[in-house]
């Protein structure tokens, strides 16, 4: 493994609209540039002229059609030059990588050109999205072993390292950044992935039936077990029905005793039970406890369990059927089938039936899991923004000319007249990404969020705020400062902006307020006050004016009345934007996070599936 | 005993001790010869001669020439004396690697044993010769052209644009033009590169420009074995160069666009501070024209404000811009070492290389 001082670990956070690359340590990136490239399709594989230099950043790649070879251009210097049928595009959709290949660039030029390292020498530190996929998890894994060769890779997601940022470890963080909106809520370092409801439990009794079989002594013993732990406290119920199966460890040391079923510190805020076709479970937390009242029991002995089918999102009136189905099947006295050297290693896979007498079947029913994604995302973002704000700005008439469409000269001396340029063969993507540079400027520079929802009538007499274009002239900017702003508090407010009608399915996302409490009252109620007292604001979005001040004021209006609500945002407007990868630069030059990497050698001998132990 | 600045450039390596407003001691090109012999000795003719460059593109890259270099210039030229050194000042170019900043001090303290060590950015040195603190510094040098804004002494890297060109590729492409106007003669290039310097200048605009090329200004120039060129139009091709990069072949903008657009990246109520307080500063930037032509240009930029070129104060030397890195080095050494800001021996020895990115930003 690594030791902590001499490791130079590199962050790197590829977001929606910029990707950021630095040193671990520093507290702001090095290298940061747009996360889009600009692409030339060239028609046949002719050789290209190589340049001289390589001042620039190109870079040959080969398209799945062999027919025609793409070239791209990545980073600001190549895509900040005007090329003939030069297209903009993104690899992301939708917060999920479409295209490796361009990422695959965006990562070699963040390497080879903006740091200047070798990949070889440094470890990893990956800031992934809140709702990452596992297969985008694996492919990005993949990459950086394969082709870059890092000694070590981690993968954290946004939202954990926000908190970390912040010196908290359990917050929501509202990361409001180019391309959506995402809420998360963390605890205790992790992202609550799933969270688990359940609906009102009445424990009717348990019967113990005396039995004369071992087998179904040990199942009843089981039973009481359950029912004890039934009997806990809502919260503790919940907790220690979470559990991970990566997470179980079998004591095989221990040999034929009790396989305990000892899960990790991390139990709390992960993925759980998701009812599947084929059953459910009941994860069952060893303690020392309950031991005691168990006593021994064989290796063999069954488990109350199902299946784990990961990805099944089932909502209440489903996991009812299912369930039901599924006691129903299990009428007989099906044994369990358990693997005997390791019974307790539930992966995704492991199916093992149940055995339940009557009684149990009715409490059982009663006591319904679902799972409901915790981490929310809308998407409005900040180049929803801009695009609002350039709309209305060419509503009112003003043409923003992108930075290559014109062109001063100098008739007297002293006397500038701008000449418009025209180029033809310059593509839409292209004059659209221009101008989207200068109207996000525009953005950043006027906007404010409003203090109340805003109005058109009274926000018609706003004195105006005089804006210079690129190109000399002078916009004025009046109710459009606080219009578009408050889009994000009101999404319905974009009927109203002329242009915009094509997005009019946002208008039913919800605002931002709304959003979190939403979040927040699909947690548990006993982590809701601690968030409450802990928003965080992260992203480039966030660090518009005033948005932490509105947030608060309406978030104190719907939270419930005991909640003390606290939104905090760094006053600098640097950290904001670059939270997320200023976490990651504290988490990797952690002494105590050097042993938690995942290692070439580990990738080698036991694959890329081990990354989701690994980096939860 | 003073300190020492030392600032290696991809050609020339500035060095002396630091005495602000004057020129450094010592200013020689960076180029080696290696002189390799045959071992045994039977063959005593047979010594080959090679020319080394320890620094490329502004970054050191051949460390074992570098410090044959530095041993020269610190122990015969200098003066120190083993046993006795002193404390030392290097000035670096801007997105140094990590790797390459603590081989340096790993260097200085271990095989020439320093009592102090600090390495500062070239930009910011830049603008500590001129008396400022904020601004905009446009370094061109032989290897590399790096624009860079500073606000209070830090440098904004996020804003900050490094390019691989310099002068160096300046002359290959004079060596190449004149190749094409005198195809019989065949000009070694360390000739071709005192042709540059004398020839070189820059249009005054554009349309002037191409009124060079239309009507082909000739000169004769005799070069020391004898042979006469015509020179002419080439000079101004290279001086053009720079505003014109697809002369070199290459897919950017000019300087002055390159500026404006790295510089709109910081925010805007530091846009005005830093674009009105631009240095040009670097070898190649000393080309006749080039600062009257820089200021043309930037009346024609797409930019709302407009860069402006700062004044130099009376009482620093002549050829500031040439040197100003090292000068600023110099006014730095006096306030850091005193005040004991910088790397003591003693704390690399406790902590190790690591250290200079801890104390020296």
């Amino acid at each position: 493994m690594y030791g902590g001082d001499e490791v130079s670990a590199i962050v790197l956070d590829l977001g929606s609209y910029t990707c950021k690359a630095g040193y671990a340590g520093e507290d702001a990136p090095k290298a940061v540039f747009p996360s889009v490239v600009g692409s030339i399709y060239q028609a046949g594989a002719t050789d290209e002229v190589k340049h001289e230099k390589d001042s620039d950043s190109m870079y040959d790649s080969e398209n799945a059609d062999k027919t025609k070879t793409r070239k791209l251009y990545v980073g600001t210097q190549a895509l900040g030059y005007r090329r003939d049928h030069m297209e903009v595009i993104s690899p992301i959709k939708d917060g999920v990588v479409v295209d490796w290949d361009i990422v695959d660039n965006i990562w070699n030029h963040a390497f080879r050109e903006r740091l200047l390292i070798d990949p070889k020498e440094h470890p990893m530190l990956l800031a992934e999205p809140s709702s990452n996929t596992p297969q985008q998890r694996e492919k990005a894994a993949e990459l950086m072993f394969e082709s870059y060769k890092v000694p070590a890779l981690f993968l954290a997601k946004n939202a954990v390292l926000t908190s970390f940022a912040s010196g908290r470890a359990t917050s929501l963080v509202v990361d409001s950044g180019g391309g959506s909106t995402t809420i998360a809520a963390v605890h205790d370092g992790y992202v609550l992935q799933k969270v688990i409801f359940y609906l009102e439990m009445s424990l009717t009794g348990i019967g113990i039936l005396p039995v004369k079989s071992s087998v179904s002594k040990f199942i009843s013993i089981l039973l009481v077990f359950f029912c004890l732990v039934l009997s806990f406290s809502v919260r503790n119920l919940k907790y220690t029905l979470w559990l991970l199966p990566k997470h179980f460890k079998c004591n095989t040391e221990l040999g034929s005793s009790f396989p305990v079923l000892r899960s990790t510190r991390r139990t709390r805020a992960k993925t759980s039970v998701i009812i599947s076709l084929h059953g459910f479970f009941i994860p069952i937390e060893h303690s020392s406890r309950t031991a005691k009242h168990g006593g021994t029991f064989e290796a063999h002995t069954p488990y109350l369990c199902g299946s784990i089918r990961r990805g099944t999102k089932a909502t209440p009136p489903e996991a009812v059927g299912i369930l039901m189905r599924v006691l129903s099947q299990t009428n007989c006295k099906q044994l369990v089938r358990c693997n005997a050297s390791c019974p307790c290693l539930l992966t995704n896979q492991s199916t093992c039936y149940y055995h339940i007498e009557p009684h149990s079947r009715d409490l059982l029913s009663q006591s319904l899991f679902f799972a409901k994604q915790a981490v929310s995302t809308s998407p409005i973002g900040g180049e929803f923004l801009t695009d609002c704000m350039m709309k209305s700005l060419e509503s009112k008439g003003v043409m923003i000319k992108p930075r290559y469409s014109f062109k001063r000269k100098e008739i007297r001396p002293g006397d500038f007249q701008t000449i418009d340029l025209d180029i033809p063969n310059t593509t839409e993507s292209y004059k659209l990404y221009s101008q989207r540079a200068i109207a996000s400027d525009i953005k950043e520079s006027v906007c404010r969020v409003p203090d109340t929802a805003f109005e058109e009538s009274a926000y018609a007499n706003v004195p105006m705020t005089p804006y210079e274009l690129p190109d000399g002239q002078t916009i004025e900017i009046g109710a459009d400062r606080f219009k578009v702003p408050d889009v994000l508090f009101n999404p319905s407010l974009v009927q109203t902006i002329p242009g915009m009608e094509s997005f009019a399915g946002f208008a039913s996302v919800s605002g931002l307020p709304q959003m979190v409490i939403e979040s927040i009252n699909r947690c548990d109620a006993d982590i809701k006050r601690e968030l409450f007292s802990s928003i965080l604001l992260a992203g480039g979005t966030a660090s518009m004016l005033q948005l932490k001040e509105r947030l608060e004021k309406e978030l104190m209006e719907e939270a419930p009345q005991a909640a003390r609500v606290k939104v905090l945002a760094s006053g600098n407007s640097i950290e904001r934007r670059f939270s997320v990868w200023i976490g990651g630069s504290i988490l990797a030059s952690l002494g105590s996070f050097q042993q938690l990497w995942f290692s070439k050698a580990e990738y080698e001998e036991h694959g890329v599936s081990n990354i989701q132990r690994k980096c939860p | 005993m003073e300190a020492v600045v030392v600032d290696a450039g991809s050609k020339l390596l500035k060095a002396g001790f630091a005495s602000p407003d004057q020129d450094p001691a010592l200013i020689m090109p960076s180029k080696m010869k290696r002189v390799v012999e045959d071992g045994d000795g039977g063959d005593a003719s047979m010594i080959e001669e090679v020319t080394v460059d320890p620094v490329v593109r502004g970054f050191i890259r051949d460390w074992d020439a570098m410090e044959d270099l530095l041993r020269h210039v610190l122990y015969t030229d200098l003066g120190w004396e083993v046993g006795d050194e002193g404390q030392i000042l290097f000035a670096e170019p801007l997105f140094t690697p990590k790797a390459i900043r603590e081989q340096l001090v790993q260097l200085m303290f271990e095989t020439f044993n320093v009592s102090g060590f600090y390495a500062s950015e070239q930009a910011v040195l830049s603008l500590y010769a001129v008396g400022r603190i904020s601004g905009c510094t446009v370094d061109i040098g032989h290897g590399k052209i790096d624009i860079a804004p500073v606000c209070e002494g830090a440098v904004q890297h996020i804003a900050s644009k490094r390019f691989q060109i310099g002068g160096i590729d300046l002359t290959n492409l004079l060596a190449q033009e004149l190749r094409k106007s005198n195809p019989l003669m065949n000009i070694d290039i360390s000739e071709v590169e005192k042709l540059k310097e004398q020839y070189a200048r820059c249009a005054e605009d554009q349309a002037a420009f191409e009124e060079t090329q239309r009507t082909w200004p000739k000169e004769m120039h005799t070069l020391p074995d004898g042979q006469t060129i015509t020179i002419g139009r080439e000079g101004y091709i290279v001086g053009e160069a720079l505003f014109q990069p697809s002369i070199l072949g290459l897919e950017e903008y000019g300087i002055v666009e390159q500026l404006v657009r790295s510089i709109s990246s910081v925010s805007s109520e530091n846009l005005r501070q830093l674009l009105e307080n631009t240095m040009l500063c670097g070898g190649t930037a000393s080309l006749s024209g080039f600062e009257e032509r820089f200021q043309k240009e930037a009346n024609l930029c797409s930019s709302s404000i407009r860069p402006s070129l700062i004044k130099p104060p009376e009482y620093m030397p002549e050829n500031l811009s040439k040197n100003s890195a090292w000068m600023g080095g110099a006014i730095l050494a006096k306030v850091v070492f005193p005040q004991n800001q910088h790397v003591t021996k003693g704390d690399y020895d406790e902590t190790g290389p690591a250290i200079v990115h801890k104390k020296c930003f």
